[in-house]
């Protein structure tokens, strides 16, 4: 029985791994080896939307499920919260997590800010 | 009395300022516990001191006056008492709230954390409460959340450590975990936070983040080999120049190499004196003069 947070993993990864998004129902099948009741799939897509790693499409119906940012820009996220490029005393201090400065948290909002400029 | 209130300013002043800026200077880690527990001890008093300075100040004109206490009512303060007052009471809301701020701030950006690393590793096979990261750079930290904490390693750095490495590597940031590090690291974080004109506040964040580094080694030493820590710092310290401090890199190879200093009993004797003495003395001077209102 996996537990959410893998499952929330392997959505995550499905995701990723789409091009135009998926269905709840899509995902489904695509984790069809773990045999899900399509609520836990809605239950765990909503779980990913709170915590700001998907986002849902409304346009179309049954409503899509798309990944918010990459897997790549995630990582960055999580090596900049780990390896702070400021000092070599920060990069030892971010590694609790507790000391990194406000910047850092903005990271993913400021990447938000170029994609909006972009587009 | 003007002179307690008088001492108690000097102490916060000279705690404040030359005491940190010499302890700093000279770092020995023969004994890093102690040291820990001296700095400690310096942040705790210098705080202490202060606001004991202050309301003391607050109530002066009370003090050593002869006469009937009941003649004198809390309504007979001046303006300037009640500002003294206040100005201690806000110095002390002050550190403390800034602790239960930070802690809140360092509660969700670790639970931010933690959802990231759910999201973007995967458990490892072999090692209990440890995740892999595939990436190419050499990663090894710790996140203090949930019952156990959590280790994360790269695909990098398993690459390029050998197995033994590895769990030395290991080792280390659970000595992390298991000592509780992020709770020790916090008062000196929140402080320098709340602080950041004052350099004494910064020197003690530096010093105990390299202390605790130093007091991980000693405690993974007893589970692996010193030399197998060493060699993975070494290795990481070569590949990661950048990330990684060239001075607290050498200091841990320096201590890795040669077998485990011996504390010295009557040392810790006096640290454990003198560190009681520094936080027990402003607020007894303070109780003791406040009584004698």
């Amino acid at each position: 029985m996996a537990t959410l947070g893998e499952l929330e993993r392997s959505v995550m990864n499905a995701l990723w791994n789409s091009v135009d998004g998926m269905t709840a129902a899509d995902l489904r099948i695509a984790l069809a080896d773990r045999d899900l009741a399509l609520t836990t799939v809605h239950t765990v897509l909503t779980r990913l939307e709170k915590k700001g790693f998907a986002r849902r499409d409304r346009s179309r119906r049954p409503h899509r499920y798309l990944a918010l940012f990459t897997r790549e820009e995630h990582v960055a996220e999580l090596m900049n919260e780990v390896l702070d490029q400021a000092s070599d005393r920060q990069a030892v201090l971010a590694r609790f997590l507790g000391t990194v400065s406000d910047s850092d948290t903005a990271f993913l909002s400021r990447l938000l800010q170029r994609r909006g400029a972009d587009s | 009395m003007l002179f307690s209130a008088v001492l108690l300013t000097a102490l916060a002043i000279v705690l404040a300022w030359p005491i940190p800026r010499l302890f700093a200077r000279y770092p020995g880690s023969r004994d890093p516990a102690a040291r820990l527990l001296l700095w400690q001890a310096i942040g705790l008093a210098g705080g202490l001191s202060l606001t004991s300075a202050v309301l003391i100040l607050a109530f002066m004109p009370f003090t050593g006056a002869p006469g009937p206490a009941d003649g004198r009512s809390l309504s007979a303060l001046s303006w300037w008492n009640w500002l003294l007052v206040g100005l201690g009471a806000a110095l002390l809301l002050r550190l403390l709230s800034s602790l239960v701020i930070h802690w809140i701030r360092v509660q969700r950006q670790r639970r931010r954390h933690a959802a990231l690393v759910a999201v973007l590793t995967e458990p490892s096979q072999e090692l209990p409460h440890t995740r892999i990261l595939k990436v190419d750079e050499l990663v090894a930290y710790c996140l203090p959340q949930g019952e156990h904490g959590t280790t994360v390693l790269s695909t990098g750095l398993i690459a390029a450590l050998s197995p033994a490495e590895r769990d030395a590597v290991v080792a280390h940031e659970r000595a992390h975990l298991r000592s509780r590090h992020e709770l020790v690291v916090l008062p000196f974080a929140a402080w320098q936070h709340a602080l950041p004109f004052l350099p004494a506040a910064r020197q003690a964040l530096d010093q105990v983040t390299r202390l605790i580094e130093v007091m991980a080694d000693d405690v993974a030493r007893r589970a692996v080999p010193a030399d197998d820590l060493a060699a993975a710092v070494r290795e990481m310290s070569r590949l990661q120049a950048g990330h990684y401090s060239r001075t607290l890199s050498a200091e841990r190879l320096a201590r890795l190499e040669h077998p485990l200093p011996q504390p010295s009993g009557a040392l810790r004797s006096a640290v454990v004196i003198v560190s009681a003495a520094l936080v027990v003395s402003p607020p007894v001077v303070a109780v003791v003069e406040l009584l004698s209102v």
